[in-house]
């Protein structure tokens, strides 16, 4: 029986209608057209789906919309800052940590909660946080090459 | 050489801006209007006759629009090269996976719950599930008569090397050069192996995935993420008895393919769907499916003899190539026919045997995979040829280097070498690394250290040619119209370099329209390492009659011959006197439209000269290379495998984004790494892929591979192929080609063993360690 | 239920503790909890578990405290996040098995949700949280609307994937008495690769030396039986003797051959398992010892 959800995301209040067992990727991506959420296997093993929660990066597809009502949830459609890209996201542009780019959404996410926990993370600090975000294309290089930028911009160094 | 300002520079990525703020679209995002979702029944058997389906169950659920079956696709089947697939099976299903019945529903949770509640009844048959079951006499048939199966025509292949005998051989091909007794005859040393390659996944990070939307005049709009350009509304047409000009086929941004978006789609099933139901489908293949169902690199059993001289000359080769083809034949006919060439590429073989087959199982269908089966014939041939430098006593480095091939000789096809630079890769990766230092061990750490070439030939030439439009717009921008995919390797970043350098105008002035049919002009499809040769020739081509036309228009506003006139960085100037200069816009009336009337544009289409003669005779437009040496430490407690010195040289052409193809190198080392350590897609003894998913399939994560500045290689800087775009040439498979042979014969050298079968876990590593301490 | 339907059920957001016990009390084996959801929603989603009611803890203030008691005993809160607790730098130096094995799951994003009580309640064999809390010697708060007790660590994992809770009752803390500030402990996951993986073979161990001799030892193993339990055989092989780099490797003999009975699957066969077990074990006690454990040079791994 679907039922009324608040979420909060990217800043904004939305209501919307969904059964208690949808998950929050699916309902960010449909209900609200978040399509920069991406789904690569639905089942939490490839970081695609990253969001924050509260400044924190989760698996939104294995997170139940429901559930996370009332708090701040950030897609990489809230993360720029004005008209500009978020460091992170001009980092990755610079730093050709790209290329099909169905990762990197959630990438960024992932650096981004990286860089609010640890503003001077090692090679090795990095990698571990990222774990969880798997990439085909790049091999991770550039993208590790990407967050330290990222820090090295943001003050970190 | 011609003067280049931006060829060879690394401005971003021209897709770069839209990938990182998530509005890039990708297949799975488009949502027209009442679009609904299409989910996939799939057979449980490996062999097994449809006896009946039940869909009262999910017919009944609500949201559910329809359940179609075998009944409601066409007769005609479908294929790569081959028709041997209908749409939904009709009576027989031929994989753990096949497809039975298509369940369409108002959203994707209804219709996977509804899937879920169709009742199959099958009547199963025995199954065949090894190549070798299934050449044996009198087999098990995955395939009635495949001699009753039509060609699709694609790349205009009609034979295939069939033969009655074989009733699971559906395409067969070999390449003969001398005569390999005789060589054999003459040899001193004969090595002699079997080599076992096993199921992979591309694992693309966006599976496959469509919507079709059909158009009140019958005609049908479509987005897929699917490699094969402009060929791909001929497929669904010809699949479904459609007129292609009605068809409007956009294949916008992919989140990756490595051909495995080649010859499986999901177009046809929603195509089919959208017809019936009179709205739009949407469809996104499951991780699951995808393993199942997405297209696998196929298995291979090769046998593969060669003759050696007692220095090293190589002077025969034989390889007998059974390419499990799976249910479905997909691409594998072409790779029967090219994957040969991974056995010639580098080396001299004066004597030359290659027998391929593609034989039918009741496996899951494949596709291409980085690079066309040309990554397993280089994979044989390295470790060979490591065995035999072992048997002689000759150096690693010097058997290599006594074989390589060089420009002017003529290879195994008998064709003449050009612009071949195995040598130089070679020799530069053994400038930095000495494949005989090896280091003491360290603790229950055993070090070895391995070499290996590689080479993939850029292909295929069509005599179609690749088209390109270019139209100036007046602000002084440029748009180009063009078929290549984009799927991450930076398709469209080169090709608006390749324009900005054509156009002489800065590279942030240069847009790209991909993927829509109705505009874009021809090109068969981005696989086979082609996409930067030939489209960045044809949009040469289109930018320089856009040039002649800007310089006519600007001859009647300067009142000058066009032929005393050029153009650079927005500005049209008398050669003579530069300071005598109109700029682009000044050509436009302030309303897009040229003084005179009209517009500016360009349009043309690129043939590579080889094109035009038959196929499989033609000689490929020509071939990347690589080399890598690799040193790595194996556990001889766990068998864990690490790389530990990596160095390597590619020679791609005269290299058009410089980091954009580093990117592609460190990625494809990463895919080589999975493959060699952890990659096989496991099938249960009823043919059942039983590690579908993220978990237990392992593709390298951040933890997995070298640390940043491990990975050391370079690209030859004077490489210039004649008639690459500013002697560009191609590197979305080589890239990948040496990694696996290198950490092969590392390994290898390390446990001082031989592996012949892939991947190299760490139990097989730990079982050769021990087998060889007994 | 076919597989692949998913569950469709009742979502229920209890104000208090009360609350939630009462509707456990109610629902019975028909209600499933959620902190993270990190285990049961990938099992609702390939629809492999179907239930009727499902009660949310997190409104519940009181499961998510962590803290240090009066005798420095560690209490976990049931809703506390696995990522929380990686953060708090004295949980890693008191308790450096249970840490490594907290982080050693999954990635960043699932244990930003998930939760130690959830990743015993899972109960999987491989459990990477479990070999850690039998070397500290554990015990689990356990509510319900009719009553409380504590369950010892060793007595909660009953099978694969079973645990000693009945339906109604819900876990409210995990308790650690403080640990011997001498003592050496570790916790090391073995797996394929180094990240996202499930334990091949899990191994934790909580070992005090006084002079040389082994005054207390506790060694647990993840993933080779069915539930994690102590190595039981290789305690007792070292308890009271000097732990010489001869008796390091009988005991891990002993380990692998005595205390375990790993399975073949598609992740390994047995015996390789066995044969990790006594590295492990080994390299556990060897650290114990203080004597080197060859690792490769830091330009590679670890």
């Amino acid at each position: 029986m679907k039922q009324r959800i608040e979420l909060n995301v990217n800043g904004q209040k939305y209501e919307v209608f969904a059964e208690p067992n949808a998950m929050l990727a699916d309902v960010l991506r449909e209900d609200l057209r978040f399509t920069g959420v991406k789904k690569g296997c639905d089942d939490g093993d490839c970081g695609a789906c990253s969001v924050l929660l509260d400044g924190k990066v989760i698996p939104s597809c294995t997170t139940l919309a429901c559930e996370v009502q009332g708090r701040e949830i950030t897609t990489i459609e809230g993360v720029k800052q004005g008209n500009l890209l978020h460091p992170v996201q001009q980092a990755f542009v610079d730093c050709f940590a790209l290329q099909c780019g169905f990762c990197t959404p959630g990438m960024v996410m992932a650096a981004i909660s990286l860089l609010n926990e640890n503003p001077h993370p090692t090679e090795a600090e990095i990698r571990d946080y990222l774990r969880g975000n798997i990439c085909r294309c790049t091999g991770y290089t550039k993208i590790i090459e990407a967050v330290q930028t990222a820090a090295e911009r943001m003050g970190g160094k | 050489m011609d003067q280049l300002k931006i060829i060879g520079t690394s401005p971003v990525r021209i897709d770069a801006l839209e990938k990182v703020t998530g509005a890039a679209k990708y297949a799975g995002d488009y949502r027209p209007d009442r679009a609904v979702w299409a989910r996939l029944v799939v057979s449980t058997h490996a062999h097994a006759n449809i006896l009946s389906i039940d869909a009262s169950e999910a017919l009944a659920l609500p949201g559910v629009l329809g359940v179609l079956t075998g009944a409601d696709v066409p007769e005609i089947r479908t294929g790569g090269y081959l028709r041997d697939r209908h749409i939904l099976c009709k009576k027989e299903v031929r994989y753990v996976g096949d497809y039975v019945a298509l369940v369409v529903a108002h959203d994707e949770l209804t219709a996977a719950k509804a899937a879920a509640l169709v009742h199959v009844e099958y009547e199963e048959l025995p199954a065949v599930l090894s190549v070798k079951e299934a050449m044996k006499p009198d087999p098990i048939r995955v395939h009635e008569d495949v001699g009753s199966y039509l060609p699709t025509g694609f790349q205009d292949i009609e034979e295939f090397g069939q033969d009655p005998n074989y009733p699971n051989l559906f395409s067969s091909y070999a390449q003969v050069k001398g005569d390999v007794e005789k060589g054999f005859a003459e040899a001193d040393v004969i090595v002699e192996n079997d080599y076992s390659i096993p199921f992979v996944s591309h694992c693309t990070m966006e599976t496959h995935s469509c919507v079709v939307i059909p158009e009140e005049n019958g005609d049908l709009t479509i987005y897929a993420s699917e490699q094969k350009g402009s060929t791909a509304k001929y497929e669904v047409a010809g699949d479904l008895g459609l007129n292609p000009a009605k068809i409007h086929f956009h294949i916008p941004y992919l989140g990756g393919g490595f051909g495995g978006k080649t010859s499986i789609s999901v177009t046809d099933l929603a195509a089919v769907a959208a017809m019936k139901y009179g709205c739009p489908v949407r469809m996104v293949m499951t991780r699951e499916e995808s393993f199942t169902s997405g297209g696998l690199r196929g298995a291979a059993d090769l046998h593969i003899k060669d003759g050696y001289m007692k220095d090293g000359t190589l002077v025969a080769r034989q390889v007998e190539a059974l390419c499990n083809g799976g249910a479905y034949s997909t691409h594998s006919a072409i790779l029967v026919m090219c994957a040969g060439e991974g056995a010639i590429g580098n080396y001299r073989v004066p004597n030359l045997m290659v027998e391929t087959k593609g034989i039918y199982t009741n496996t899951p269908p494949t596709a291409p995979y980085r690079a066309l089966g040309s990554e397993y014939f280089v994979f044989a041939i390295e470790r060979n040829m490591d065995e035999a430098a072992k048997k002689l006593g000759i150096d690693r480095a010097e058997i290599r280097l006594k074989n390589v091939i060089t420009d002017g000789e003529f290879d195994g096809d008998d064709h003449l070498v050009e612009n071949n630079g195995s040598r130089e890769c070679l020799l530069k990766t053994l400038k930095d690394f000495d494949v005989n230092k090896k280091r003491p061990p360290q603790g229950p750490w055993y070090f070895g250290r391995g070499l290996s070439l590689g080479n993939k030939f850029v292909g295929v030439e069509d005599p179609a040619g690749t088209g390109a439009l270019v139209k100036i717009e007046d602000d002084g921008s440029a748009v180009i119209c063009i078929s290549h995919v984009e799927m991450g390797q930076g398709a469209l970043t080169v090709d608006a370099m390749a324009a900005a350098e054509e156009l002489k105008l800065p590279y942030n002035k240069i847009r790209i329209v991909f993927g829509d049919s109705d505009i874009c002009p021809h090109d068969m499809g981005t696989f086979c390492s082609r996409g930067t040769y030939v489209n960045g020739n044809a949009i040469k081509l289109a930018c320089r009659e856009a040039v002649r036309k800007m310089l006519e228009a600007a001859a009647a506003v300067m009142e000058l011959p066009a032929d005393e006139l050029d153009t650079e960085n927005g500005r049209i100037f008398e050669k003579a006197n530069p300071e005598h200069f109109i700029t682009i816009p000044d050509l436009f009336t302030g309303e897009g439209s040229v003084m005179e009337g009209g517009h500016i544009m360009g349009s043309a289409t690129w043939h590579h000269p080889n094109a035009f003669e038959p196929y499989p005779n033609q000689k490929p437009m020509t071939f990347s290379y690589g080399a890598w040496g690799i040193e790595v430490a194996v556990n001889s407690e766990t068998g864990e495998v690490v790389p530990t010195e990596l160095v390597g040289c590619y020679d791609a052409g005269r290299v058009v984004n410089i980091k954009a193809c580093q990117g592609q190198i460190e990625g494809a080392f990463s895919m080589g790494l999975g493959q060699a350590i952890f990659e096989e897609v496991m099938l249960n003894d009823a043919g059942r892929v039983i590690n579908g998913n993220f978990r237990d399939y392992k593709i390298p994560t951040f933890m997995d591979g070298p640390s940043n500045g491990q990975l050391r290689f370079g690209f030859l800087e004077d490489s210039y192929n004649p008639y690459g775009p500013n002697g560009a040439k191609g590197i979305g498979e080589v890239a990948n080609i040496p990694v696996l042979p290198a950490i092969a014969n590392a390994v290898s050298d390390a446990i001082g063993a031989e592996l012949y079968r892939l991947p190299f876990s760490r139990e097989n590593v730990l079982k050769a360690i021990k087998e060889k301490q007994a | 239920m076919p597989r692949g339907i998913r569950s469709n059920f009742e979502y229920h957001v209890p104000a208090d503790l009360g609350q939630a016990l009462e509707m456990l009390k109610q629902y019975g084996p028909d209600a499933r909890v959620i902190a993270g959801g990190t285990d049961l929603l990938p099992k609702v989603k390939a629809g492999v578990v179907e239930f009727g009611h499902l009660v949310s803890l997190k409104e519940l203030k009181e499961l998510t405290a962590v803290r240090f008691d009066g005798s420095g005993a560690l209490h976990i809160g049931a809703t506390a996040r696995l990522g929380e607790l990686e953060r708090i730098p004295a949980l890693r130096e008191r308790y450096p098995a249970l840490w490594e094995g907290i982080h050693s799951m999954a990635n960043t994003q699932i244990r930003n949700r998930g939760t130690v009580t959830g990743n015993i309640c899972n109960a999987v064999p491989s459990c990477d949280t479990a070999p850690a809390l039998l070397v500290y010697d554990a015990s689990v708060a356990v509510r319900s609307a009719d009553g409380e007790r504590t369950v010892p660590i060793g007595e909660f994992f009953t099978g694969v994937c079973r645990t000693c809770l009945k339906p109604e009752e819900l876990v409210t803390e995990i308790i650690l008495p403080p640990n011997d500030p001498r003592a050496v402990s570790v916790y090391y996951k073995y797996a394929i690769r180094k990240a996202l993986d499930l334990a091949m073979v899990g191994v934790g161990s909580n070992v005090l030396l006084e002079d040389g001799a082994v005054k207390d030892a506790r060694l647990a193993l993840g993933a080779v039986a069915i539930v994690p339990k102590r190595a039981f055989h290789a305690e007792e092989a070292i308890l009271g003797r000097q732990l010489t780099p001869e008796l390091i490797e009988q005991a891990a003999r002993i380990a692998s051959q005595d205390d375990c009975r790993p399975i073949s699957d598609i992740r390994a066969t047995a015996d390789y398992r066995r044969e990790m077990v006594r590295l492990l074990v080994r390299d556990a006690l060897k650290l114990a010892a203080g004597i080197k454990i060859e690792g490769l040079n830091d330009e590679a791994e670890n």
